[in-house]
């Protein structure tokens, strides 16, 4: 699968070891990683806090940026980012003269954000596309009585659909694939 | 959590209340933040928000995270270069465009979708997505109300 990836900022900032993980996870998992390294921060919630159509019009360029790929859907490993952009898109999708709005301050760069994308986190993608047989068939060393504390995020926890919070116990719980090629 | 934004935007931007603790100025430390880095530079946001590395505000915040400045320079989580300069990200350099030019509105676009709900015209639900993109609050009659615009108080005019 060919994904147009967001890292994040963190990831490239104080905890490095996520987006080392993910490049190291993909080839093991058929993901072909397509890195927006011109997209922006999300504005996690706090430029929104400032100015709602910055946090947008911010967003729908990453999302505008994420088109531009032939990735079949964009992808994140931050539950922030997943937060605020899925509020974001749900605005820019909800409105077209919003939207038509925020595409002209994106025009400038000859982007355009148009109705519509996916944008899935990691954890979503691993039950959702590639399924988790598939991902227990490739543990290597199964992590077997491994006591972690698994960290979800609060944007994850705050999205309105608990079942992508257990989405992401199920494969915590199921195969420690993650872990195991983290370490 | 919207209806908290817009009340957040209203008492910072129109009214100009600075919080008793450092809400107003985390906000303005973290745009400020990207408009000229385009990522988070993490180093910078915990003095900036309470008001830069030299405040006296920020003194004891700073002496306190040291442990944690350490323990992330001993795992090469970071380098002191990564801590205290700014990076400068060529690609980001159109980034204050945007910034500037939604800054000099005189008037703030808004899309409460609370209030406004969805474009009948348009699918409720985006294929693919999963359930976090279901839209939801669809009135179903007539026209949603457009996007609004509220007028913006500069600081130091008459509201």
């Amino acid at each position: 699968v060919r994904v147009a990836y967001w890292p994040g900022c963190v990831s490239r900032g104080f905890t490095p070891e996520l987006h080392g993980s993910m490049a190291k996870v993909a080839p093991l998992l058929d993901l072909e990683l397509i890195e927006l390294d011109r997209a922006a921060c999300c504005g996690a919630g706090v430029i929104a806090e400032h100015n709602q159509e910055l946090a947008d019009t911010l967003n729908a360029r990453t999302f505008a940026l994420a088109q531009q790929t032939d990735g079949e859907l964009m992808m994140n490993i931050c539950s922030t980012c997943q937060g605020a952009q899925t509020e974001c898109q749900a605005r820019l999708d909800a409105n077209a003269d919003y939207r038509a709005e925020v595409n002209r301050s994106l025009a400038d760069e000859g982007l355009a954000y148009e109705h519509g994308l996916t944008n899935k986190n990691f954890l979503w993608l691993l039950v959702e596309e590639i399924g988790l047989p598939a991902l227990q068939a490739r543990v290597s060393r199964p992590l077997t009585d491994l006591k972690i504390g698994p960290f979800y995020g609060c944007y994850a926890e705050r999205l309105d659909h608990p079942v992508q919070v257990a989405v992401a116990r199920v494969v915590v719980v199921d195969t420690q694939l993650v872990h195991r090629c983290a370490t | 959590m919207s209806q908290i934004m817009r009340l957040r935007r209203m008492a910072g931007s129109d009214h100009h209340i600075e919080d008793r603790n450092n809400g107003h100025r985390h906000e303005h430390a973290f745009v400020d933040n990207i408009r000229s880095n385009g990522l988070l530079h993490e180093a910078d946001l915990l003095p900036d928000s309470y008001g830069g590395k030299f405040d006296p505000r920020a003194v004891p915040v700073l002496i306190e995270s040291l442990p944690i400045v350490a323990r992330a320079l001993i795992r090469r989580k970071m380098t002191p270069g990564k801590a205290l300069l700014h990076p400068h990200r060529k690609q980001y350099k159109r980034l204050k465009d945007y910034f500037d030019k939604v800054d000099a509105r005189t008037e703030r676009l808004e899309l409460n979708l609370y209030i406004s709900g969805y474009d009948s015209e348009e699918p409720a639900q985006v294929a693919g997505n999963g359930p976090a993109m279901v839209a939801t609050g669809t009135s179903g009659v007539g026209a949603p109300p457009p996007p609004r615009r509220f007028p913006r108080r500069r600081a130091g005019t008459d509201a």
